[in-house]
């Protein structure tokens, strides 16, 4: 299936990337391809004995990271978790306020990975078309050609999404969670791996189109960048001015290694307390009398992916409460409503969600109870 | 206090509560005179004086004292001007004279009072002085803490009083009725006394009333008595019913309730029968109780009630059980013990109880067979004595016809009676905790050398008719406590003079102490014949006599009383001789002779020996079992430690592989830290319990003095172990497998003595003995000590109704 469509994908269209402009992407591709099938085919084979893969990811994940960390300075945890969504196959949304580096996260990510990259700047007059794509009439050949939008991507920044109209936001959610489009009757798969970043500003709210929440339930994450710490932003200061720190950052990654690397994070073993443990955190949001909405199982299932990545991360192959614990609130936090009672007195989903994961007992005292 | 003393309304009415609640109170005095009418009259003008001297004082405002002085002096006076007005001047101011006249009065009343039981007959009406003088103190206390202090809670105190005497000297209390009317006088009074004081904080402001209305002074009022209504009225209901509707059934209860009210001076009540047979044997007339018609041709031994209890202050009869199928109307159960094989013969009679005899036991001879009689009335089964189901059910006029025997049963069958069995030979002998050594000793002196119980019983009998030098008077004053007895018992001056009473009282109880079942009866002794088949029991035929209890017979009968008085009539059976083997034989077979009801007789050598043994192992028993008990707190103090250390090895011998290493290493870990009392949460992750555990390390060597005290850093060594374990646990726990070979038992144990260790380097001194004798982790394995939490947000049930209700807001 991904031979059969991503030959239809012309590299070209790859090259025309707003963001890295000038670079020799043009055969990564291909290489990708190539070495997919086999790739993921030998993590299938050294499941039992992951240790080597884990190393591997371990490498590569660590490259990705200090990549990262060149130009977002002081926010490690932001960047774990950019990695750890595209690790687990997932999509990221970034709120924050403006100027904070969330295009710079997201350019960053996309730029140490050796990929096809785009951008789509979402306005109130972006069309679905824009980002699907659309059948124009060749007079040459006199036939309809497709003329893939910018979806067609392994990683798709989507910048202020929610200023785009609600039609192109659900043109664009409907290939995140499909991960294929379709047009005129056709329809196109995306390539692996297929990642959007979405950011969002919270504030400016005039004028946008807020993401409705079964759209924001396809995200894996929401995180927010938040504001550096003092030295952070004194040595922003450094580097920033000189030059565009993005300029210097050279590709650490490629789409096939991580391909493979989002092979082995699907082999990673998630025990059955641990996913009792996932299980009874969501259905406790579910039980909370502060919250309207609860996670939804989507939620769940992006909760144990997104653990199964920090595990694989942290170099185990098994997972933990830990990891499940510590991703709870950026994994299912953008999902929740709270009451009117709860959001009247100023309690946002976050501290909810905290409360919630602090009550729910290990899976292993509840059985020593029992 | 003068400001206080104003008059209203209200300390009228007060004062004249007051007064009738002293005297409603003091009408539980009425039985102690068969002619209450001569104090209580009296009283009652005594009350009032008190009120009218009190409101006339109260109301030119003269303090509380003063007020209770005038009050003492007016009614001094009048006392004064009763008892002693020829000696006071004009009949009312006190002289020298009618001061030592009015003391003779009241000592004389107090001398009477010393030799009559109640209720003191109408011939000794100098009895009644002692009740005015004490009922006129009581009207003062109450008058003074009721309306001069205004405290009228504390006027209970000599209600109180007053109502106790005749509780505790009369047998059986007082009506209920009594009780009622004085329980809702003293409420009322109290009502009244809470009212005033309300008032004083000023009054309630209602619909109709105005604020300026100064007239009013009933409305705040209502509230208050609508309540108090309600609250004394139940009270008092409850006081009187509450014990009614108990399901035990107190012989005394209806007795006593019915005894107090008759105060006509004919009547011969009987309540307890032994507190009023004195009374009625030394009263003057000789009243006739019953008429029997009778084929029996020599009628005695009628029989009322048996006392089958005693306490050490006197017999009593024991509890009654009366169901009621227990009826008297018709065929009666075989008397307890009585097998056949006892000659006897059988009679029918026709009693008919006069009027003025009232009881409410109905006087049957023993054994009666067949019984009916009108009314309710019930036997029980161990005793066979009658007792009125019915409240109010006396034998006055009652006329019944019963079925008896008499039975003739012999020496030798006494003789070889066979024990009495458990039931009937626990409580009847029974014996209070302080019986006098004498009383025992005398009994066992006078029956020295006699074989079996019977001749031991023969024995005491002869011993009170004849040996003893007992003589018969009803000069003594009643009584059948251990103490009357040991007096009558005693040699000393005044001993062993007395009537039946102590008689049969001493006879029992030196029966029980020789292990006879023993209890007296009361009733009559030997009626008058007036016609041929038709004779006449009368109040100087009361009498009483001790049962023995014989297996195979039954209750035989004694008679203790000297001839002077029973016309010289014993059982024939006490003084038949008992044919006897023997004694070589007896001898050489102990076995046969310690059976039946015969006495094991042991060679008093032996005995004696027997008993020097029984001393010394005695004290080598206390030695013992004081050992014993040593040894055993010792183990008690060893056994947490012991208990902990035997868990400990069974956890490990229990892990077979190296998850279960590890599991077992982590409880003991948790456990251990349980007995050092360091916080444990086990809600939280592997990772953060560890790290909790880890601040509470202490420093296991100080070779690094600069080295933290305690903390992660104290102990790194430790530290490293149990993030090794924790490790080793989250793989055992999440992971796929924790193969083989990936660590030892040795290292695992290694580990967990690192961390216990330091866990215990970083408790304070006191923890840690604690944790060594007394662990805590003992009590939480028998969950006790820790909480299991099954709450938590993801269980409970009404989390589904939460979820639906959120949703379709």
């Amino acid at each position: 299936m991904d031979g059969s469509v991503g030959g239809g994908r012309p590299d070209a269209n790859g090259k025309e990337d707003s963001v890295t402009p000038g670079q020799g992407s043009g055969t990564a591709p291909d290489d990708a391809r190539s070495t997919n099938g086999s790739s993921g085919a030998a993590g299938r084979s050294r499941a039992r004995s992951g240790g080597a893969d884990l190393d591997t990811l371990g490498r590569v994940t660590g490259r990705i990271r200090d990549s990262i960390e060149k130009v977002i300075e002081g926010k490690p945890e932001v960047a774990k978790l950019a990695l750890v969504v595209l690790l687990s196959d997932g999509h990221l949304l970034i709120e924050d306020v403006p100027g904070v580096g969330k295009t710079m996260l997201s350019k960053a990510l996309a730029r140490s990975i050796d990929c096809t990259v785009r951008r789509i700047q979402f306005t109130p007059d972006l069309l679905p078309s824009d980002v699907t794509g659309v059948s124009i009439f060749n007079q040459d050949t006199r036939q309809f050609e497709f003329r893939p939008g910018g979806i067609f991507a392994n990683i798709v920044v989507g910048d202020e999404i929610n200023r785009a109209s609600p039609k192109t936001q659900s043109a664009l959610l409907e290939c995140m969670e499909e991960k294929q489009v379709t047009v005129d009757g056709t329809t196109y798969s995306l390539d692996s791996p297929f990642m959007v970043i979405a950011t969002q500003n919270p504030i400016e709210m005039e004028g946008t189109y807020a993401l409705p929440e079964a759209q924001r339930d396809r995200f894996m994450a929401r995180v927010s960048m938040g504001y550096p710490v003092e030295a952070a932003e004194i040595a922003m200061l450094d580097t920033h001015t000189g030059a565009n720190p993005l300029d210097d950052l050279e590709p650490v990654a490629d789409a096939s290694e991580i391909r493979k690397l989002i092979d082995i994070v699907g082999q990673v073993y998630v025990s059955e307390p641990v996913q009792r443990y996932a299980v009874a955190i969501s259905t406790a949001t579910r039980r909370s009398a502060e919250l309207m909405l609860g996670a939804s199982p989507r939620a769940t299932l992006h909760l144990v992916r997104a653990a199964k990545a920090s595990a694989a991360i942290a170099g185990r192959d098994y997972v933990l409460p830990d990891d499940v614990q510590e991703l709870a609130v950026q994994v299912l936090s953008h999902r929740l409503l709270t009451t009117v009672e709860a959001s009247m007195s100023g309690r946002t989903p976050e501290a909810a969600l905290r409360q919630i994961v602090a009550g729910v007992p290990m899976p292993e005292s509840r059985r020593a109870a029992t | 206090m003068r400001a206080r003393s104003d008059v209203r309304p209200q300390t009228l009415v007060t004062s004249l509560l007051a007064a009738l609640t002293t005297w409603v109170t003091l009408l539980a005095w009425t039985p102690f005179a068969e002619v209450p009418g001569g104090f209580m009259v009296p009283l009652l003008g005594g009350c009032l004086l008190v009120a009218v001297v009190g409101i006339l004082l109260r109301s030119v405002r003269l303090p509380a004292l003063l007020v209770l002085l005038g009050q003492v002096v007016v009614v001094f006076v009048w006392l004064q001007h009763r008892l002693a007005a020829d000696a006071a001047f004009a009949g009312l101011v006190p002289t020298p004279g009618s001061l030592r006249a009015m003391a003779g009065a009241v000592h004389a009343a107090a001398a009477v009072s010393q030799s009559y039981a109640a209720p003191v007959p109408a011939t000794a009406p100098q009895f009644y002085p002692l009740l005015i003088v004490a009922g006129s103190a009581a009207a003062l206390l109450v008058d003074f803490l009721a309306v001069g202090i205004r405290r009228p809670p504390l006027a209970g105190l000599p209600l109180l009083a007053a109502y106790t005497a005749p509780v505790s000297i009369l047998d059986g209390g007082v009506s209920w009725v009594k009780f009622a009317a004085a329980a809702v006088c003293f409420l009322f009074l109290i009502a009244g006394g809470e009212e005033e004081r309300l008032t004083g904080w000023g009054r309630q402001l209602t619909a109709g009333a105005s604020a300026i209305d100064v007239a009013g002074g009933v409305a705040p009022g209502h509230a208050v008595w609508a309540s108090a209504r309600k609250i004394g009225f139940t009270a008092t209901a409850l006081a009187v019913l509450v014990p009614v509707l108990l399901p035990t059934f107190s012989a005394s209860l209806f007795g006593g309730g019915g005894a107090g009210g008759h105060g006509n001076g004919d009547a011969v009540s009987i309540s307890n029968p032994m507190v009023d047979l004195k009374r009625d044997l030394v009263r003057g007339a000789d009243v006739d109780a019953i008429e029997e018609t009778t084929t029996d041709p020599d009628p005695s031994y009628l029989r009322i009630s048996v006392l089958d209890s005693f306490d050490g202050d006197a017999w009593r009869p024991a509890g009654r059980d009366i169901p009621s199928k227990q009826r008297a109307d018709g065929a009666l159960p075989q008397p307890p013990g009585l097998v056949s094989g006892v000659a006897s013969r059988t009679y029918t009679a026709r009693l008919k109880v006069s009027d003025s005899f009232q009881s409410r036991w109905l006087p049957t001879p023993y054994p009666t067979t067949s019984l009916k009689a009108p009314g309710d009335w019930r036997y029980d089964r161990s005793t066979m004595d009658f007792i009125s189901a019915a409240e109010g059910q006396t034998t006055a006029g009652l006329s019944y016809r019963l079925r008896s025997e008499v039975l003739s049963p012999t020496a030798a069958q006494l003789a070889d009676a066979s024990p009495a069995p458990l039931s009937v030979y626990t409580p009847n002998t029974a014996l209070p905790a302080h019986i006098p050594g004498y009383v025992r000793n005398l009994a066992r002196t006078v029956t020295a050398g006699r074989l079996t119980r019977f001749e031991q019983a023969v024995a005491l009998q002869q011993f009170f008719r004849v040996n003893g030098g007992f003589r018969y008077s009803l000069e003594r004053s009643p009584g059948n406590g251990t103490s009357d007895l040991l007096r009558f018992l005693g040699t000393g001056k005044g001993s062993r003079v007395g009537y039946c009473e102590q008689f049969a009282a001493s006879m029992a109880l030196m029966g029980r102490t020789l292990g006879i079942p023993s209890r007296v009866a009361v009733g009559f002794l030997r009626p008058d014949r007036i016609r041929a088949d038709t004779y006449v029991y009368s109040t100087h035929d009361l009498h009483a006599w001790p049962e023995m209890y014989f297996g195979g017979v039954g209750w035989v009968r004694f008679e203790p009383t000297p001839a002077a008085r029973t016309g010289g009539g014993v059982p024939s059976y006490t003084t038949q001789q008992i044919p006897r083997t023997p004694t070589t034989q007896a001898r050489s077979l102990p076995s046969a002779a310690a059976s039946a009801n015969r006495l094991g007789r042991t060679d008093p050598a032996q005995a004696a020996a027997a008993q020097q043994s029984g001393g010394t192992s005695s004290r080598r028993r206390v030695l013992l079992a004081s050992a014993g008990a040593g040894l055993l707190a010792v183990l008690l103090l060893l056994a947490p430690r012991a208990l902990r250390t035997l868990v400990r090895r069974r956890r490990w011998a229990a892990a077979r592989d190296p998850a279960g290493w590890v599991e077992a290493a982590w409880r003991e870990i948790q456990d251990t830290a349980t007995d050092l009392s360091i916080p444990w949460d086990d809600r939280v992750t592997l990772r953060s319990a560890a790290q909790q555990l880890a601040v509470s390390f202490g420093r296991t060597d100080d070779s690094d003095p600069a080295g933290a005290r305690r903390g992660p850093a104290a102990d790194p060594a430790a530290t490293a172990a149990l993030h090794r374990l924790t490790g080793l646990l989250e793989r055992a726990r999440y992971a796929r497998e924790l193969p083989e070979g990936t660590t030892t038992l040795e290292e695992v144990m290694g580990d967990v003595a690192l961390c216990v260790a330091a866990m215990r380097a970083g408790a304070r001194r006191r923890r840690q003995l604690l944790a060594t004798w007394a662990p805590r982790s003992l009590l939480s394995r028998l969950g006790v000590g820790r909480r299991t939490d099954a709450g938590g947000p993801t269980s409970g049930v009404g989390g589904v109704d939460r979820t639906v209700a959120s949703n379709t807001r």
